[in-house]
């Protein structure tokens, strides 16, 4: 049975769906295969060079080309009640914080977001806080990372991995994220990398494909559009918002920042990395969405062998407050 | 406020003390059962902000792992260097021997290569392990 067939039978909706967005057998191949191990290297915990050094003694390391501090590695995979003590959690280097286990695709908002010593920036859905410490680190632990999650269950995972990585610039915040609106042009940069339909994370776990289901990404949709407008609202004039998601979902990805272009004057900056990607979609299912929304980043699974990913880089109207 | 400032200051004091550390690039505040957290910065409605960064006992004032990692490039005074086994052994929760390291008593900082990976009590033999279970390898 092909990737494809395999797909069908887990959720038919899902491959019919799929169809219309990338049909290609190399998609559902590289859907199904599990994720390559990679970490970041924190640089708050060590000098970048040192910790390298340390990791290239046991580890073969192959260097993420859009992430200087990410590297893919030839180490065994953490799995939910594992005991294996060979895997990356139970290694000195993840206990002392001087890497973070994390998903390749998933380095490329704080690289995008490009963040400054001194700043404050809003990270507006952050649990478990990957993106966070990697914000952290590129502010060398000067100025202020608003660290925020609506939900309460989330937030022990978000701090613990604030303190391990030792960001001690990172303040922890629990509300619904469309309540920044209120912090009108206040934030110098905002990341949102919006709750979405997980389409990437099948490669993770097989599960996101079984509860994937089209009323969700409407859903899903609504709640974005009302995030990223109020990511736009608390953001300065002339700051940047990025936007991500790690789903391949039109209504989750160009819609919403279709959506943004439509009721604000914000504008889309090019996002120029070296990487593959796929064409983002211009017009779906009738709808036909704003030429700007060519320069946001789709990712799909086959491009880079890496997580399916969305981001956009988007930048606030000097005159607009 | 009077003791807390008190309280903070008996921080300072023993930092300067333990490890010869005179300033502190960060703010530190104390929330409860003597543990100190470092922070930067606050923001209206915050759960929770910085990172735990030591307590203050009875003998002196213990660093955490990250407060170790935080402030021991600061240190001047009761670094002590192991060895990779050593880091090992103290990585598993275990107290270690570092027998050339002098007559140094009281808490230490613990150097493995350019890291720091925490804060230890030496007894004149063995230094004493407070690496939490969370953080430990097995």
């Amino acid at each position: 049975m092909n990737a494809r067939e395999e797909f069908k039978r887990v959720n038919p909706a899902f491959v019919e769906r799929y169809d219309e967005i990338d049909g290609s057998d190399e998609f559902y191949e590289y859907l199904g295969r599990p994720l390559r191990q990679s970490v970041r290297v924190n640089t708050l915990k060590g000098d970048y060079d040192d910790i390298v050094s340390l990791l290239q003694e046991k580890y073969r390391l192959e260097p993420i080309n859009w992430c200087k501090e990410g590297f893919f590695i030839d180490a065994a995979e953490d799995e939910e009640g594992s005991e294996d003590t060979t895997t990356i959690g139970n290694t000195i280097e993840h206990q002392l914080g001087l890497i973070f286990s994390q998903e390749a695709a998933s380095m490329l908002p704080p690289v995008i977001l490009a963040p400054e010593p001194g700043e404050l920036i809003l990270d507006m859905a952050a649990s478990p806080g990957a993106k966070t410490t990697q914000i952290a680190q590129y502010m060398e632990n000067k100025g202020c990372v608003v660290a925020n999650d609506v939900k309460w269950e989330r937030i022990n995972i978000l701090i613990s991995n604030i303190q391990r990585c030792g960001a001690a610039n990172v303040v922890v915040t629990i509300r619904d994220g469309r309540s920044f609106k209120r912090f009108n042009s206040k934030f110098d940069r905002v990341l949102l990398d919006a709750p979405c339909s997980n389409v990437g994370m099948i490669r993770k776990n097989f599960k996101y494909l079984k509860i994937w289901n089209e009323r969700e990404v409407y859903s899903l949709s609504r709640l974005q559009k009302g995030l990223i407008m109020a990511a736009y609202t608390a953001l300065k004039p002339g700051g940047v918002l990025v936007y991500s998601t790690c789903t391949l979902e039109p209504e989750e990805n160009e819609e919403v920042v279709d959506y943004l272009l439509s009721n604000t004057n914000a504008r889309l900056e090019e996002i120029d990395l070296p990487l593959r990607s796929t064409r983002p979609l211009l017009e779906w299912r009738g709808k036909r969405y704003d030429g700007e929304v060519k320069k946001c980043l789709r990712i799909h699974p086959q491009d880079n062998d890496c997580e399916a990913f969305f981001v956009a880089k988007v930048v606030k109207d000097e005159g607009e407050d | 406020m009077k003791i807390k400032t008190d309280r903070l200051e008996e921080v300072r004091r023993l930092l300067k003390e333990q490890f010869g550390i005179h300033e502190l690039p960060f703010k530190l505040e104390e929330r409860g059962k003597g543990r100190f957290y470092a922070f930067t910065c606050d923001f209206e409605g915050s759960h929770h902000r910085g990172i735990y960064f030591g307590t203050l006992e009875r003998g002196g004032f213990r660093l955490s792992i990250d407060g170790a990692a935080l402030a021991g490039k600061l240190a001047t005074k009761n670094v002590v260097e192991i060895s990779d086994k050593e880091a090992e052994r103290w990585m598993k929760g275990e107290d270690i021997e570092a027998e050339n390291v002098g007559d140094v008593r009281g808490y230490v900082l613990l150097k493995w290569r350019n890291f720091f990976v925490g804060c230890g009590r030496r007894d004149g033999v063995k230094i004493k392990n407070f690496v939490a279970k969370s953080r430990r390898i097995s």
